[in-house]
């Protein structure tokens, strides 16, 4: 009986959601698909996730884990309305995204006269996405720059919630990195075809990117058992796509692992001390 | 009917009404004598075990006259012990009793049926994570003695289970964790006649 559970488990946090990336990469890849199409599916993708691992919030939203569910749900629908926006005003609008939901997420215990001094990690983080985003637009030297340091960054946070006591998060990340494995996954094959770099959709990257900003804000808002230098850790990771740059110079099939393999340098350490504070 | 009829008998009826009303006597929970406890099977093996440690509340108590009564309880969802502190820090998380944002588990009766000369069903809305539900605890009165160094001070004991689903009010990872989710409640209550 558990093992049946543990094979549908499985399914649901990492095979479904693996399976659905490499569909969605796919169809990213043909011109006949519309691109909105794959921002609503991937969002909504994402979402879905979401509820599967925490259930459908009641209305209006009582805890931030409702919260954060329907802040998931609109992404989709602004990932739509930023199709013909300047990179300026899809940062823009990804930062407001970050400091909208931090403010709406920390209203309980603020309005209780609570304030923690482990929120200023939320705030460094959309500080830093902020940053990060407004210097590398999703659409950059390397297709690799954004899949890869998201992945990343969603591998590491997820591991990193688990240990940090907040469960169900850190199952939500595990199949985000899934999804977001998918879709990196189709891109290296396209890649291991040759000719020019794959296109990634810079619609798909910014939903993908603000889902995973909103996650971290609630991570670092609200678990219980947070390392702060494994959080710091990802933190520093946010800022990966700066080395696009230098990463970009290098044969396209090597560009995915030289990403990886400067995403474990903060990674790894991250891990470590998550582990050290379990 | 004319008016000095109608207001005749309305003055009878306060007047037979106001002596019920006033035989609820108000008692307030004596915190250092008062266990909120629960049991939740893990996974087969054992019944994990809990204590609320911080339980505050007043009753107002009609002894005569038992459904006349009311009770409010607020707990301390950072007092919990599980004896284990990472548990306890796990379970105060926003999985489970999500402490920073919701920081008490209140309990408000909305109606008593006495179902023996000690015994009562005390239905009550219970406010968790949030989430309010409507909760069935079978109470017995156990004892009402003054204090034996403080014949002034007058005592009452209640003990009380409930049967709670933990899903019920969003806790959804009970069941990942091997947890329950059927949650058995068990208080033993000492509260001091104001």
């Amino acid at each position: 009986m558990s093992g049946h559970m543990s094979v549908n488990t499985l399914i649901m946090l990492f095979f479904m959601p693996l399976a659905f990336g490499i569909g969605l990469g796919s169809a990213e890849r043909r011109a006949s698909v519309a691109s909105w199409l794959i921002v609503l599916a991937m969002g909504s993708a994402i979402a879905a996730i979401y509820l599967l691992h925490e259930g459908f919030p009641p209305f209006p939203a009582i805890s931030s884990k409702h919260k954060v569910a329907y802040v998931l749900i609109a992404i989709p629908l602004l990932g739509l309305f930023i199709d013909k926006q300047t990179p300026v005003c899809r940062t823009a609008l990804q930062t407001l995204l970050g400091v909208v939901t931090f403010s709406w997420l920390i209203q309980r215990p603020l309005s209780a006269g609570q304030i923690d001094w482990q929120w200023l990690l939320p705030v460094g983080t959309i500080f830093v996405w902020a940053a990060t985003v407004a210097k590398v637009p999703e659409v950059t030297g390397s297709s690799f720059t954004w899949p890869v340091t998201t992945l990343a960054k969603s591998i590491t946070a997820s591991i990193i919630a688990l240990l940090g006591g907040f469960i169900g998060l850190g199952q939500v990340l595990l199949s985000l990195s899934a999804l977001v494995g998918g879709y990196t996954l189709v891109v290296f094959l396209s890649a291991l075809k040759g000719g020019p770099q794959p296109q990634v959709s810079p619609m798909t990257i910014w939903t993908i990117q603000s889902s995973l900003l909103v996650l971290l804000v609630q991570l670092a808002t609200f678990a219980t058992n947070l390392s702060t230098g494994a959080y710091l850790l990802i933190i520093s990771m946010v800022a990966l796509p700066f080395a696009d740059s230098k990463l970009s110079r290098l044969p396209i099939l090597v560009q995915p692992f030289a990403f990886a393999g400067l995403a474990l340098v903060a990674g790894i350490p991250a891990i470590l001390l998550a582990l050290r504070n379990f | 009917m004319s008016l000095f009829s109608r207001t005749a008998i309305a003055a009878a009826l306060l007047a037979l009404t106001a002596p019920i009303v006033q035989a609820a006597e108000h008692y307030t929970v004596h915190e250092d004598h008062t266990w909120v406890t629960f049991s939740i099977n893990h996974a087969g093996w054992a019944n994990a075990r809990g204590i609320f440690r911080n339980v505050s509340g007043d009753i107002m108590f009609d002894q005569e006259n038992v459904t006349n009564s009311s009770v409010s309880v607020v707990i301390a969802s950072s007092s919990l012990d599980t004896n284990s502190e990472q548990r306890d820090r796990d379970m105060g998380g926003a999985d489970f009793l999500n402490i920073s944002e919701f920081p008490e588990i209140t309990f408000e009766s909305t109606r008593i049926e006495q179902t023996g000369e000690r015994t009562a069903i005390v239905y009550g809305a219970l406010t968790m994570i949030g989430v309010s539900r409507e909760v069935a605890l079978d109470v017995v009165w156990n004892n009402e003695m003054p204090l034996p160094w403080d014949a002034s001070t007058i005592k009452t004991g209640f003990s009380a289970t409930a049967t709670i689903d933990g899903t019920n009010f969003g806790m959804n990872q009970l069941v990942a964790f091997g947890l329950g989710p059927k949650i058995d409640v068990e208080i033993d209550l000492e509260a001091l006649r104001q």
